[in-house]
């Protein structure tokens, strides 16, 4: 205790400087962090030293200031942004070169900046600077060499682990082997590949991305992750993982600061501030190993195991369906049994259904997905006796509770009646029939098509265009059409063939034009005038009818072939009166008083009536 | 021969203006953004296995009053893998009613119709009615209607030219002959469909199962079961029921909520 607190200062200073060391600064959503490419150089190598600010691209230049026997001058910024699950990381790396000018080591940070009122401070880092110089590396090796001999051993490297020392046979064991990069440009990256024995076979998926702080270094990190299990028991060791890359590295050929043969001394940065016309780059391919682990892998226990235990190894829900659950003898049903949970898929077998009596049974299907394996079969009642389907049985390890487990499920009851005697059973679904050639038959699979992924029209709900008012005018219009252009074509027909008919009709439309100069003229008081049309009027109308020369139609040759035409001599006599007057009213020499003109029109109209009202002609 | 050219062009002028005045429908049926992105959001869910959810979108898009074949199609998918499929094969009758011609509704009509415990009606046509329809088969009713009158206004056309011009109707009868039979025929077959599908009221029993009963009332005798997907002809419907028929010709009351009318 008097130890204690005799050295309670240097306690507290040393947890202080390890808190700054570890922390970085935070202000509002930004974090500067302090990074150092080489931890140990030697006299006349560089080291590269980087500010991040994390959250922004637009952070000036921080002055870092001065530091004694260090000379620091600023090459640059370096802008990134990473998208890593869909969220967008952005950060700007201030870039900083150091050369030291002697021996010793030297604290980088904390620095302290402030920009538009607020302040950062960093994290601190140290460079030892040794008087040895490392010895030059054999330019031009093609062959795949180790990260020792490309001296990057604390730039790039690989990590196994594994959460699980001690499993049980077939019990999941997450693996995850991370590879860290520092400052390096490293291209062609591949899976791990291990050296295992007595564990099932390892496959990598796609590997997750982001970076991690290791002692003061910003490491872009791989992580792939997997689960395997053991096949059998025993102490084993995993490992080592081996990835294998390309690191490209840039050399200077003319001006490089390490001296000649020294193709690395200032390589490795991220950044090509620096890339001139001198500078070239080379790939060399490195093979990256892991430590290796230690797993022990037992059995399950034999005490307590169930019959129906068949090996499966996990934390599982067990799901029963059947449908239909009512049909007929013949008919099929559809039995799901479903598998869920954690756990290794692998070893999960079909669980076992209690009896199957009045049932035909088809071989499974399996399918298999992430966190499920489903078990579909079809199962025939043969005949109506049957009341359920069977109960069924899944027994599993778990190895976290350290005891078997047994999940039950069922009977499902069900309503078999017996079917019609012409009914052929219905096979659907997964089955295969064996054909009489000892082959079976490729039974494709069967479900529903996809959802249409455009609406198509849409129309009114209830909406039928020939319920429309449109459609009654579409069929009567072109229908009454067709027949008023009937009524006309057969008209001019009969005016082309029928001559009888063709003279009466000009006859009337002669006295219908005459009829109506005739009121014209005696709206005018024109005696004279009128006679003259009279005149000519009758002249016109006998003429059309009587199929006469309208000039060679007089008083007396109408008076001769309509007595013929057994004309009423009343009607005789008022169409030669009517001619008299005319001729009268035409050439006398001195007007005429004492006529009535209506009654002369009257007296032509009743001429015109008769003749067609008694169809003479 | 003046009055030939007017009377054809007359004639010509009706049938410009006859499929555009077909395809006038109501202004409230030009597609909106509301029913669009009602199905689209019904599509989302369906494929996140949210099929309740989709149910509801679809739903939604009918309450505006509208409908569409793709529509119909994908609410008979969503309630076939919710397990209901008497609801499916009603949604899909429906769709079939619109997009008769569709390979996929086909197809999952026919699987549906496997899964479920109910049973087609087996309709029952003469031999006449079914030659008649066979080429109207893949379109609609509205389809055969335009057909029908398209073929007419032709048919009159043709009439009127052969009035104007006998020489030539001498030798192009046949012509007019292949048109008229055409008319009568699409004419047929639309009284038909709409026979069929206007006239007969068809339902599907959209539950597991339920009693078909002599009289509309609870307590009366049960007559016969109907199960998913039994399709009947609904004759009435009535105070919470409905009266029904089955392919077999046994007539019986039903809750109204156990069928649905397509």
């Amino acid at each position: 205790m008097e130890r204690l607190m005799k050295h309670w200062r240097i306690y507290i200073l040393t947890a202080l400087v390890m808190l700054t060391a570890v922390s970085s600064a935070y202000c509002r959503d930004l974090k500067f962090e302090v990074s150092i490419d080489k931890t140990k150089v030697a006299l006349g190598e560089a080291a590269q030293l980087g500010l991040s600010f994390y959250g922004t691209q637009s952070m000036p230049a921080p002055d870092v200031g001065n530091i004694d026997g260090l000379e620091i001058r600023y090459s640059g910024p370096s802008t990134m942004m990473t998208v890593i699950n869909g969220q967008v990381s952005t950060s700007v790396t201030h870039m900083y070169s150091i050369v030291p000018l002697r021996p010793g080591k030297f604290q980088l940070g904390p620095f302290k900046f402030s920009f538009k009122g607020d302040d950062y401070v960093s994290s601190i880092t140290f460079l030892e600077v040794t008087e040895e110089r490392q010895a030059p590396k054999a330019p031009g090796a093609e062959e795949q060499m180790t990260t020792e001999k490309l001296n990057v051993e604390d730039k790039i490297y690989v990590t196994l682990e594994s959460t699980k020392q001690i499993a049980y046979v077939n019990e999941l064991i997450p693996i995850t082997v991370k590879l860290y990069v520092n400052r390096l440009n490293v291209s062609d990256i591949q899976l791990p590949i291990f050296t295992q024995e007595s564990f099932s076979k390892i496959e990598f998926k796609e590997p997750k991305q982001y970076r991690e702080n290791v002692n003061g270094s910003i490491y872009d990190v791989l992580e792939f992750t997997t689960n395997i299990f053991g096949n059998k028991p025993g102490d084993y060791r995993l490992g080592p993982a081996i990835i294998k890359a390309n690191v490209v590295v840039r050399r200077r050929t003319a001006r490089g600061r390490g001296g000649a043969g020294d193709p690395f001394s200032e390589d490795f940065t991220r950044d090509s501030f620096f890339d001139d016309f001198f500078t070239r780059y080379e790939r060399h391919p490195v093979q990256l190993k892991s430590k290796d682990i230690q797993i022990s892998v037992a059995t399950v226990p034999a005490s307590g195991r169930p019959a129906s235990f068949s090996g499966a190894v996990g934390d599982y829900q067990f799901i029963y369906a059947a449908s239909p659950v009512k049909l007929k003898t013949g008919d099929p049903i559809n039995l799901k049994m479903e598998i869920n949970g954690a756990g290794n898929l692998n070893t999960v077998l079909e669980p076992k259904l209690d009896g199957t009596a009045g049932f035909k049974v088809y071989e499974s299907q399996v399918k298999t997905a992430e966190h499920t394996k489903t078990f579909t079969t079809v199962l025939i009642p043969e005949t109506e006796s049957v009341t359920a389907i069977p109960r069924a049985e899944f027994s599993y390890f778990d190895p976290g509770k350290k005891e078997y487990v047994t999940i039950s499920q069922g009977p499902i009851p069900i309503q078999v009646e017996k079917a019609k005697e012409e009914a052929p059973a219905q096979v659907i679904g997964p089955v295969v029939t064996p054909q009489e050639d000892g082959e079976a038959k490729e039974e494709t699979g069967r479900d529903i098509l996809y959802i249409k992924e455009a609406p198509g029209r849409w129309r009114t709900i209830g909406y039928q265009i020939y319920k429309s008012g449109l459609i009654a005018p579409i069929v009567i219009v072109p229908f009454l059409a067709m027949a008023a252009l009937w009524v006309v074509r057969s008209r001019a027909d009969r005016l082309k063939h029928d001559v009888k008919y063709a003279s009466r009709l000009n006859s009337v439309r002669a006295a219908r034009v005459g009829i109506k100069t005739l009121k014209r003229h005696i709206g005018r008081g024109d005696e004279k005038a009128f006679y003259e049309a009279l005149f000519n009027t009758l002249q016109s109308y006998l003429g059309h009818m009587l199929k006469l020369p309208t000039a060679g139609v007089t008083a007396d040759i109408a008076d001769g072939i309509l007595a013929s035409k057994d004309v009423d001599m009343e009607i005789l006599n008022t169409i030669k009166g009517l001619f008299r007057k005319c001729d009268e009213a035409r050439f006398a020499m001195t007007p005429i008083t004492g006529r009535s003109l209506k009654d002369d029109l009257r007296r032509l109209e009743e001429i015109i009536n008769y003749f067609e009202k008694n169809k003479i002609g | 021969m003046k009055i030939g050219i007017v009377a054809i062009a007359v004639a010509l002028v009706v049938l410009a203006v006859l499929p555009p005045a077909m395809t006038a429908y109501p202004a409230e049926e030009e597609t909106r953004p509301d029913e669009n992105r009602l199905f689209y959001t019904g599509g989302v869910y369906y494929e996140k296995k949210d099929y309740e959810k989709a149910i509801e979108n679809y739903s939604a898009a009918m309450k505006l009053g509208l409908e569409s074949g793709n529509l119909y199609y994908n609410m008979g998918n969503a309630y076939l893998k919710t397990g209901r499929y008497g609801y499916a094969i009603l949604y899909y009758e429906k769709a079939k009613r619109l997009i008769p011609q569709d390979g996929d509704l086909k197809s999952n009509l026919i699987y549906t119709r496997s899964m479920a415990p109910g049973s087609e009606a087996e309709a029952k046509v003469s031999f006449a009615a079914k030659i008649i329809t066979a080429p109207f088969e893949s379109i609609n009713l509205n389809a055969v209607a335009i057909t029908a009158l398209i073929v007419y206004v032709l048919t009159v056309i043709c009439a009127i030219f052969f009035m104007f011009n006998p020489y030539r109707a001498k030798k192009l009868r046949i012509i007019f002959v292949l048109l008229f039979i055409i008319f009568l025929w699409s004419t047929a077959a639309f009284a038909i469909r709409y026979y069929e599908d206007e006239v007969l009221k068809k339902g599907v029993t959209v539950v597991k199962s339920a009693e078909v009963r002599f009289e509309p009332i609870d307590d009366s005798s049960a007559y016969y079961k109907l199960q998913e997907g039994d399709e009947v002809i609904v004759l009435d419907t009535r105070d919470g029921w409905r009266r029904v028929k089955r392919s077999d010709g046994k007539i019986g009351w039903i809750a109204e909520s156990a069928v649905e009318e397509i």
